[in-house]
């Protein structure tokens, strides 16, 4: 198997990433790779076998829909649109995301005698 | 997460699961393809690219199984494998499965049968509305007969006084013999008349039921109220089916019930049996109607101390039976004080209507049921123990199979799960089979002689509760099974047997299947002696002394009631009877009673005696009595112990005498004799003394199981019921003597009714008599020898399978010169120690489930040391025998082709 670097996300934290690149647009499974790795500036690479469970898991949950359109160069892919339910989703970890790093920041950069 | 969404979703993959993977190849086929184009803008050539891009993705199998397993529905697809892979295995050794099922069917079905029966007996609620409502009242009474206990006003004050707590109440009388002495009544439809159990009915009775006519209408509320004002009488389905064929024209036809004009108008829902358990009532007529019934029967209207009635009534929602009980306590305390009803302490109870509690003596139906439900589970249990046996073996041979599985990567929780669902899938086949062999088997029992003229009804249609309780039985003997062999699986190192031939696990194997056969020849043992007990406790019935000659007698009732002879005519019909039969030359004596030993027929009377003061928990002495003509005592041989006989100078007109039993005499009368003494009947107005004549043995003739109770006899001139069956002895086969006395009845009236022809030795099989003996006997045997059956499998599986797998070993020490008889030592040695384990293990249960039939045996102790060291002494012969078979086999090992067969 290929070498996994994203097994080095944090736990869970794939999906928010999936549907955060979603909430930008509608993009088929090759695309959402590709984003990630862009804006993560190649600091996350998504392989196959983590990429196809978590959209398969977020469409059961109903927090993306999926609909098969031509693509820029005519081929047909499965496109994966956030849904309103994972536009909240998206939100609330967002928050929470936010909130557990300015933490831990805090955490990290604490010196004695600030406490 | 939306579990809708995700249901849906899920269910659409497994219907559309092609479709799904379709998708789901295209769009890894899509990614690939994708990556392959970025390699070569990054510069690669084609195969390279592809090579690289394939390298990034890895396994696409691997990834597609990880997408599937997302979803619930991948769960339920393994299960369908195992499933498939389950009965793909069975088919492979039909053999095994066919063995394997058959036991668990036999296990199965002896449960379904017995559970069908409790079922009808005790489970299924009436089919009417809000059954669980229903409730009757009763005052407790010592012998507890469901004898009528209210009269009509006091029904009313019931109506008025219940208002608060029951929604509604309703009374019926049974017709004919339940109520009173005259048997059955008769219905004469087209000039025939044939008997039928009447049973009258408060006008809201069927509303109150809320149930809804098969054909025409039920009697209506209001109808009943007065006195013969509403002749119409609806049949139940049963009997409208068997008398007439479900012929619809019989709807507003004219028929006469003992006599008296009234108008068929309807039929009863179908399964609709009426209120008590066991007899169809199969004529509902108003209460008014009772009158048919003689004019005794219409007491309850016009006395209020004269009881007639039974009554029902349905609770209001959210009122307990306590509630109800104690709203009613003061108006009950009133109807005792006004008139005292045997027994009957201050305490009205409402108690439910199922489990039925309306047949004459204490409910055994409870405490029966439980007895026999634990035996067939037992059993089951000992099926399952089998099968759990058969299948270690199995297990054993298919250790390569697990091995390769494991190594493949299986995982260990996947294997054990596919040893569940084959013994599932094992329980559920012979759950099937159980099914259609309880079903076939328990139909078998209306077929059993009853010797009774009562409807009764055996409704062992198979219903959800039957259905759930057979799959039960199936899922759990199944789990047994398959957690049994899942343990034996498990424990061991699965991977050592790749490199070993499987034979060197013999030792800790054989230990828990050696245990597994112990357990199950001890249960067997438990089994057979239950069985045993009932067996014997039947031979001790049929044997015992009943105190009277059931041989050479015949028993013909003619039924001049249900013509509407008036007492006068009957009288009359008897007399010249008994005359012309006494004169055939193959009679000996004849003579005509009320109460047949053992009958149907059976009733009692209120007596007052000068100087006996009863006690308070006893009330008013009530014995039962019967109606005898002369001959009767020498035509049953009972003896007499003093005294004198009735003769023909007893009449109408003499003074009042009477025969007593011992029992009576020594109640009554201890220490003393009873001749001369005399006593009242309460309910003769104006009293009159009856003086005892004659006491004779005591004799068995209304239960066996039961202590002698006292008894009057009175003679039929001066006590007589209605309907008496005519008896008569002979030198040989009385059946004999039915033809000619046929043609003396005939010849006296053509259109009597005749029923009951059967010789008295039948009689006593009813269901009073030794019938029910028989039948827990027989099904106690059944079940044991199923038992023995089972430990005999077990035995000579287990021994069997130890030869197999020691060949080897045999063919060694053969070799190395041991005997015969040394290598038939060695492996009957393991018989021994099984039988040794089970025989204290099997005496244990049996005195334990021995606890439960004390109750229910006859002559004979439940710890019966006979019983037991009979049945233990066959189990170790059988045992015995059947270790020796496959151990004998063994010495016929030949040492070079068992050496050479590895």
């Amino acid at each position: 198997m290929a070498p996994d670097k994203n097994s080095g996300l944090v736990q869970g934290t794939l999906d928010m990433l999936i549907l955060k690149t979603l909430a930008l647009e509608p993009l088929h499974g090759y695309g959402i790779g590709i984003r990630i790795e862009q804006i993560s500036k190649g600091v996350f690479q998504v392989n196959a076998g983590s990429l196809f469970p978590a959209l398969r898991r977020l469409e059961r949950a109903g927090l993306l829909k999926s609909e098969w359109r031509d693509t820029e160069n005519n081929r047909r892919a499965k496109y994966y649109i956030l849904s309103e339910a994972g536009r909240k989703q998206l939100k609330q970890e967002t928050r929470e995301w936010e909130a557990q790093t300015s933490a831990i920041a805090r955490i990290l950069a604490a010196r004695l005698g600030e406490i | 997460m939306r579990p809708f969404t995700n249901l849906t979703a899920g269910l659409s993959n497994l219907f559309r699961k092609e479709r799904v993977e379709q998708e789901l190849d295209e769009e890894l086929r899509n990614f690939q393809e994708a990556k392959v184009e970025e390699h070569i803008r990054a510069g690669m050539t084609r195969a390279q690219a592809q090579r690289a891009a394939r390298l990034e993705i890895g396994s696409e199998d691997a990834v597609k199984e990880r997408v599937r397993e997302v979803g619930w529905e991948s769960a339920i697809e393994s299960l369908w494998q195992d499933i498939r892979y389950g009965a793909r295995i069975l088919r492979r050794s039909p053999g095994y499965t066919a063995a394997a099922v058959l036991t668990l069917a036999l296990g199965i079905g002896a449960n379904t049968a017995i559970f069908s029966v409790v079922n009808w007996l005790v489970l299924r609620p009436l089919p009417v509305q809000n059954p669980a409502q229903l409730v009757y009242l009763q005052f407790p009474t010592t012998n507890n007969n469901g004898y009528p206990q209210f009269s009509y006003p006091e029904f009313q004050d019931l109506q008025q006084a219940g208002k608060g707590v029951f929604s509604e109440i309703t009374a019926f009388r049974f017709g004919g013999s339940a109520g009173g002495q005259s048997g059955q009544d008769g219905l004469t439809v087209n000039g025939e008349t044939k008997s039928v159990q009447t049973c009258f009915v408060a006008g809201n009775f069927f509303s109150f039921l809320g149930i809804r006519p098969y054909l025409g209408r039920l009697i209506l509320p209001g109808e009943g109220a007065s006195i013969g004002a509403d002749p119409v009488v609806v049949l139940s389905y049963r009997y409208w089916r068997t008398r007439f064929a479900g012929d619809q024209s019989v709807i507003g036809k004219r028929a006469l019930i003992n006599g008296h004009p009234v108008t068929i108008v309807g039929v009863a829902p179908r399964n609709f049996y009426g209120l008590t358990p066991l007899i169809d009532m199969e004529a509902y007529l108003p209460l008014g109607m009772a009158y048919v019934d003689g004019e005794h029967a219409l007491d309850m209207f016009r006395d209020r101390k004269s009881p007639g009635a039974n009554v029902f009534a349905r609770l209001r929602p959210g009122v307990t039976r306590e509630q109800a009980q104690s709203s009613l306590a003061s108006l009950a305390k009133r109807f005792l004080d006004e008139s005292p009803r045997a027994g009957a302490t201050n305490m009205l109870e409402v108690r439910p209507l199922r489990p039925p509690a309306l047949i004459t003596g204490a409910n055994p139906l409870p405490a029966l049921t439980a007895v026999f439900l634990t035996l067939a589970a037992l059993v089951l249990a000992l099926a399952a123990l089998n099968v759990t046996n058969l299948q270690v073996v199995r297990a054993s041979m298919r250790r390569h199979e697990m091995a390769v599985r494991s190594a493949l990567g299986a995982k260990r929780s996947r294997l054990v799960r596919q040893m569940l669902t084959e013994s599932l899938l094992l329980g559920l086949m012979g759950g099937g089979g159980g099914l259609g062999l309880g079903l076939a088997v328990s139909h078998l029992l209306p077929s059993l002689p009853m010797q009774t003229e009562l409807p009764f009804v055996f409704d062992f249609r198979l219903d959800w509760r039957v259905f759930g309780y057979t799959i039960l039985a199936a899922l759990l003997a199944g789990s047994l099974i398959g957690v049994g062999s899942a343990l034996h699986a498990s424990s061991g190192n699965l991977s050592g047997s790749l490199h070993e031939s499987g034979r060197a696990f013999a030792g800790g194997r054989q230990r828990l299947r050696s245990w597994l056969v112990i357990v199950q020849v001890g249960g067997s043992l438990a089994l057979l002696i239950a069985a045993g007990l009932f067996v014997r406790s039947m031979r001790s019935a049929e044997r015992a002394d009943l105190g009277f000659n059931p041989e050479h007698v015949l028993n013909v009732t003619p039924n001049p009631y249900q013509l509407g002879y008036s007492s006068a005519q009957e009288r009359n019909f008897y007399h010249q009877l008994l005359e012309r039969v006494r004169a055939l030359p193959a009679a000996k004596s004849a003579s005509l009673v009320m109460a047949v030993p053992f009958g149907e027929v059976s009733d009692q009377v209120e007596v007052d005696v000068p100087g006996y003061k009863a006690s308070k928990e006893e009330g008013p002495p009530t014995p039962n009595y019967n109606d005898v003509s002369t001959q009767f005592f020498a035509t049953l041989q009972m003896k007499l112990l003093s005294g004198r006989d009735f003769n023909d100078a007893d009449t109408e007109n003499s003074a009042p005498v009477v025969v007593i039993n011992q029992a009576m005499a020594e109640h009554f009368w201890p220490h003393q004799s009873a001749i001369g003494k005399s006593f009242t009947l309460s309910s003769w107005k104006p009293k009159r003394a009856v003086q005892v004549v004659g006491v004779v043995a005591n004799a068995h003739t209304l239960e066996l199981a039961a202590p002698i109770e006292p008894l009057i006899f009175f003679p039929i001139t001066q006590h007589s019921a209605d309907v008496l069956t005519l008896q008569v002895r002979s030198d040989g086969d009385p059946l004999l003597l039915a033809p000619s006395i046929r043609q003396i009845i005939s010849g006296l009236d053509s259109a009597m009714p005749v029923r009951s022809v059967q010789s008295m030795a039948e009689a006593v099989n009813s269901i009073n008599g030794l019938l029910l003996f028989e039948l827990a006997a027989g099904i106690a045997g059944a079940l044991g020898l199923l038992g023995l059956v089972l430990a005999v499998v077990g035995v000579y599986g287990v021994i069997s399978y130890s030869v197999s797998q020691r060949r080897q070993e045999i063919g060694i020490r053969m070799a190395l010169g041991a005997t015969a008889s040394q290598i038939l030592r060695m492996i009957s040695r393991q018989s021994f120690l099984i039988v040794a384990g089970s025989v204290p293990l099997g005496l244990l249960a049996a005195f334990a489930v021995g606890k439960l039939l004390t109750d229910f045996l006859v002559g004979v102790s439940p710890t019966d040391p006979l019983t037991y060291a009979a049945v233990t002494a066959l189990l170790i012969a059988v045992a015995l025998i059947a270790g020796y078979l496959p151990a004998r086999r063994a010495t016929r090992v030949n040492p070079m082709v068992a050496l050479r067969h590895e």
